[in-house]
């Protein structure tokens, strides 16, 4: 019993401190003083109404939408084969089997810190001219994405037994056919996770960013550092909470369509 | 034999001198047979033996490392898994978890590009046949393993394929379910009469469905019979021991005279058996395996009336009652014997000294030894 307590005590401990900086910045955003003030004075929106009417908020906002958008897709596109080889068939080079390494490379951005990526990405894309372009901001994101794509569409398609595939075959299915559909739709939820997950990680993403951002071409978390150096009114704490937002409503989809399980997959 | 009217003729399918190497490892060794159209043929053989691989060979889900597979006297080597028209249906059943009953069934159909009239045909027909109308709104995990089972059987049926192969469909059935299971399965492939091959390493299963039963062991085939055939003369040790109970004996050829032989066992007792099969080829001084069933050895207290061969003195060292059968462990002056006998026959023998006889046409000879 007294164990019990002290362990449900532990826990609203723990939460309070996980909530509290989140409570703050969500006050503070409706503020009706010119400071950042914990506890807000008074209830007003206008930090919301300002930022929303803010030309550069907004297009950040939207860059960063667009560019996560885009980098999921094409990190869709390049993993689905690739994660379907790497969990399916033998992969060689020269005879060797090489499945193994080539996971491991293509996971690797998962380990290695994302700033010196982001040095990596920013002088390669120079060399090709690509610097402070959008392609140039995209191919930087899908850096950071496709190994989060990769990894749940391995684990999915591994949690595929051949025999399912097999028996599609056998009843006269091509490899084609049998892979859109059988072999994707039972992937599905590892697909929707992933994706949805690499949405997030794009779009809150900053390491990488911060290399590759020109004054013009800036994403919403850079301009919010940059923000924070110059101003610190409470229009940062509304976009703040638009941010909270938007990266809870993504996180509940993947709930609502995955279940508990979907959350730790990945 | 009535054949319904919608089956084409039963095809005949062709195995010759099959091979298939892993790594270092021969799965499947030169193995060729025939089979009679419309038949089952079992491959029986313990876990290992090749018999999977064989079956996947056969469907093009693995290529042979030499060989050929024939369907109607065609090969089909070069025919990929999809347009060979082999019915597979596998151990673990491989439904299509994201998909009902029906879509599983119609699958193979709205692939083949059948109209929708056909398709709903041939879905109403299957689902009567496997007893399952009514599920057909179902998911396969909302399903009995038993019921898996059969949207298996139909999901394969529906396309009648020219061979219809079973890796172990029963094996992870409960055992009442299995042996329901075993006789409609029995029941719809006569009825439809394509060819089948079953594979198994349940000697019980394969003596009740199959036609023909082929016994693998490492890979070769050590015999290709009927049941019957197989289980009176075995022609090796090793089938002499998988089918059945039995005991194996070593032997020496000491006389063969007018279809009778006279071989000595390893303690110098004399035991007499028919000179048929492996043993009419033999010669005093020649090596011999035998077998003897277990349930063809009597044991008594008082030695069997005079004139009857194959008596020898032993001891009872302990019986285990079993039901209708007692199991009986002997020690025939240093030959060990195991005897199924009629409970009833033996409930008044003492363990202790007893007589062990049996019949000559009880000693089968397996090998050379
Ligand atoms: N893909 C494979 N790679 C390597 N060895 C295999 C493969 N498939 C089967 N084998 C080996 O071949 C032998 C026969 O296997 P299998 O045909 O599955 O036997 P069975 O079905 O009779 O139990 C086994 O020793 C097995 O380990
Ligand atoms: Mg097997």
């Amino acid at each position: 019993m007294i164990l019990d307590r002290l362990y449900k005590l532990y826990v609203y401990v723990m939460y309070f401190f996980i909530l509290i900086p989140l409570i703050i910045i969500v006050g503070t955003s409706f503020t009706t003083s010119q400071y950042v003030t914990f506890p807000p004075e008074g209830f007003s929106l206008k930090w919301f109404v300002r930022v929303l009417t803010s030309y550069s908020w907004m297009f950040s906002f939207f860059l960063s939408a667009v560019i996560a958008l885009v980098s999921m897709g094409i990190a869709i596109l390049v993993s689905l084969p690739a994660a379907k080889a790497l969990a399916k068939h033998r992969v060689t080079f020269l005879g060797r089997d090489v499945g193994v390494t080539l996971r491991t490379l293509f996971l690797s951005p998962i380990v290695i810190p994302m700033i010196v990526f982001g040095i990596g990405i920013a002088i390669t894309l120079q060399t090709l001219g690509l610097y402070g372009t959008f392609p140039g901001l995209v191919i930087g994101h899908l850096i950071i994405v496709v190994p989060y794509v990769l990894r749940s569409l391995i684990v999915s398609f591994e949690g595929i037994p051949d025999s399912v595939e097999e028996a599609a075959i056998t009843l006269g299915a091509t490899p084609i056919k049998t892979f859109f559909k059988v072999t994707l739709p039972m992937a599905k939820s590892g697909l929707i996770a992933g994706s949805l997950f690499a949405f997030i990680w794009s779009f809150e993403n900053v390491t990488v960013s911060i290399f590759l951002a020109v004054p013009g071409l800036t994403p919403l978390p850079i301009r919010m550092w940059g923000y924070l150096s110059e101003f610190a009114d409470p229009s940062l704490c509304a976009v703040a909470t638009i941010f909270i937002v938007v990266a809870f409503g993504v996180f509940l989809a993947i709930y609502r369509k995955m279940g508990k399980a979907s959350m730790f997959a990945v | 034999m009535v054949m319904p009217t919608e089956r084409r003729k039963s095809s005949t399918l062709t195995v010759e001198s099959l091979t298939k190497v892993f790594g270092n490892h021969t799965a499947v060794d030169e193995i060729s047979f025939q089979t009679i159209p419309g038949e089952i043929t079992a491959f029986l053989g313990p876990s290992g033996c090749g018999k999977t691989t064989t079956l996947r060979i056969i469907a093009g889900l693995e290529s042979p490392t030499s060989g050929s597979v024939y369907i109607d006297g065609e090969q089909v080597n070069d025919v990929p898994a999809h347009r060979r028209d082999i019915g597979l249906v596998f151990q673990d059943y491989a439904l299509f978890p994201h998909m009902t009953v029906r879509q599983n069934i119609e699958f193979g159909l709205k692939i083949k590009g059948l109209n929708q009239q056909e398709i709903q045909e041939r879905l109403e027909k299957s689902l009567t046949q496997v007893n399952l109308a009514g599920k057909e709104d179902r998911y396969p995990q909302q399903l009995s393993g038993g019921e898996q089972q059969r949207v298996a059987v139909a999901r394969t049926l529906v396309t009648q394929p020219r061979v219809l192969l079973f890796d172990e469909p029963l094996s992870n059935l409960d055992a009442k379910l299995r042996e329901s299971t075993r006789l409609e399965l029995h029941n719809l492939q006569r009825k439809l009469g394509i060819t089948s091959i079953y594979v198994t390493h349940d000697q019980i299963e394969a003596f009740a469905i199959a036609d023909k039963i082929m016994l693998m062991n490492k890979g070769k085939i050590d015999q290709f019979g009927t049941p019957e055939e197989i289980y009176a003369s075995p022609r090796t040790a090793f089938a002499a021991d998988f089918i059945g109970t039995s005991n194996i004996l070593e032997t020496t050829v000491r006389s063969v005279n007018q279809g009778i032989c006279t071989l000595a066992l390893k303690n110098g007792q004399m035991i007499t058996g028919f000179a048929v099969g492996k043993a009419s080829e033999v010669s005093p001084g020649d090596h011999l395996l035998v077998m003897i069933r277990t349930q063809k050895i009597r044991m008594t207290n008082t030695k069997p009336e005079r004139g009857q061969v194959n008596i020898l003195p032993g001891k009872c060292l302990y019986k285990v009652f079993l039901g209708d059968s007692t199991r009986c462990l002997l020690d025939a002056e240093g030959i060990r014997l195991t005897a199924d006998c009629e409970s009833e026959c033996v409930t008044n023998v003492r363990e202790g000294d007893v007589y062990v006889s049996f019949d000559v046409s009880a000693v089968v000879p397996v090998g050379r030894g």
